[in-house]
């Protein structure tokens, strides 16, 4: 059950890194719902538009390395806690006019997050990522 | 003489000196992100005085802190502590205007196990949540509840099951069954015209909350089953697929010629054919197509089927040859 629900957060994760890098090319909703449920899905897709309004677009991608913490509940609901640290060193930003914009962080560009991942019983392998939090400010890991 | 201009002078430079330290103090650049969570969607944005990308200044944020773009072109700061509704399922009685503040039905709404549902009925409820203030409140609500000033939505209805429901709702008639162009004088090696009466297109719409759905039937053919065997020998119903409701005879009909839906019958129905009965049973199962359209633009197709039987005698024509008189 764990190793599932983490699948499905890197899964997420890579999704989204997709979408941001190619944010005009489709419609990116159905990928990005196959693997993230509200409320992050609709963060994403709020993104997703974002990047895509001001020309925006991420190249390569996050190395997430993300454990479980915490499992509660089984069967459809059951909620997995996982921490994650997302390290955007590979990763940039390009604007409209092809140049690099991605602003470094004070923290560096390793950040400690967390996420949960639930059960839902009527998707494609059942697991989605819902929430993720980010200490504000950001810590480093 | 030069004192009140060189004393104007002075005073101008210290204004503008102080201009410029206030202009220097709030161009501090901060950081935006797309997403918060991907630190590698954040750009350093400079604000001008009084104007923050086409909107009126806000106050920063602590160092380090972050702002997220809600996709609308605003940014709106992860520590604003405006418009916080209470967790819970109540609400603040204050209009919440920012839409990372507003409270947003989840897609799709948890399994029923899931403890945020509270113990709540996910068939009546809608689970809703807001991102203002940082973490994620969740948040059930009844369906069709008042959530801060604005309904909460039931879920939409499924349009392919309010489909269902209108297309159960088509009655389509039984096919009328006319043979011709006597259908008392009905004979083996002739046409037999085969048509049923007229029937026009039926619709039905069912409308459950924001969605309807109308469906169509529209006559499509007509499977008739004319009740002798293929051969005497054995196995097989003499039958025949028409497109459309076949068409009566009219008076000038040349009969020699097939009908646009015929059927030439091979076998009188005799008695010792037919378990003492003297006619052949004929059905006609008529066929409709059925079309629906939703108010979200989706489509679909299924059909529907209704079916009349008769009974026919077939004798056959006899030329007698006269002898006068």
């Amino acid at each position: 059950m764990a190793q599932a629900a983490l699948t499905a957060y890197l899964q997420a994760w890579k999704i989204t890194d997709e979408a941001y890098s190619s944010p005009s090319s489709k419609d990116w909703e159905p990928a990005i719902r196959q693997y993230i449920a509200d409320p992050r899905a609709a963060e994403v897709m709020k993104a997703i538009e974002s990047f895509s309004t001001n020309g925006r677009h991420t190249t390569g991608s996050n190395q997430v390395t993300a454990v479980v913490t915490a499992v509660e509940g089984s069967g459809d609901g059951a909620r997995v806690t996982i921490e994650a640290c997302i390290d955007s060193s590979g990763k940039d930003l390009i604007d409209a006019s092809g140049n690099s914009i991605k602003a470094p962080l004070p923290v560096g560009p390793r950040i400690k997050q967390s996420g949960n991942v639930y059960k839902y019983a009527d998707q494609d392998g059942g697991w989605l990522l819902s929430e993720v939090f980010v200490p504000d400010p950001y810590e480093p890991c | 003489m030069t004192r009140p201009p060189l004393r104007a002078v002075v005073i101008g430079a210290v204004c503008l000196t102080l201009l410029l330290i206030s202009g220097r103090a709030n161009a501090e650049p901060r950081l935006v992100c797309d997403d918060k969570s991907d630190p590698s969607s954040c750009v350093m944005v400079a604000d001008s005085p009084g104007t923050s990308e086409g909107e009126p200044a806000e106050a920063d944020p602590a160092p380090g802190g972050y702002k997220f773009n809600d996709g609308n072109g605003k940014a709106n700061s992860s520590q604003d502590d405006s418009a916080s509704p209470t967790v819970g399922g109540t609400t603040s009685s204050r209009p919440v205007n920012s839409t990372e503040c507003d409270w947003i039905p989840m897609i799709p709404g948890p399994p029923a196990a899931d403890p945020r549902w509270g113990g709540a009925d996910p068939a009546t409820n809608t689970m809703i949540y807001s991102n203002c203030n940082g973490p994620t409140r969740f948040a059930v609500a009844a369906n069709g509840a008042a959530i801060g000033g604005a309904v909460v939505a039931p879920p939409p209805p499924d349009p392919a099951q309010l489909a269902q429901e209108a297309i159960g709702q088509l009655r389509v008639p039984q096919p009328h069954i006319n043979l011709g162009p006597n259908p008392n004088e009905i004979a083996v090696n002739f046409y037999t015209w085969l048509w049923v009466d007229y029937s026009p297109p039926i619709t039905k719409t069912v409308t459950a909350g924001p969605v309807s759905v109308t469906a169509t039937a529209t006559f499509s053919s007509v499977v008739w089953s004319m009740g002798e065997p293929l051969s005497l020998d054995g196995g097989g119903v003499g039958s025949v697929t028409c497109e459309g409701m076949g068409v009566a005879p009219s008076s000038n009909a040349n009969f020699n010629e097939p009908p646009p839906c015929g059927y030439m019958f091979k076998y009188r129905s005799l008695q010792e054919r037919t378990n003492g009965v003297g006619q052949w049973p004929v059905s006609a199962t008529a066929t409709w197509s059925v079309t629906w359209a939703a108010s979200t633009g989706q489509t679909g197709a299924d059909s529907l089927s209704a079916n009349s039987t008769t009974n026919v005698e077939v004798g056959e024509y006899r030329t007698t040859r006269g002898t006068g008189g």
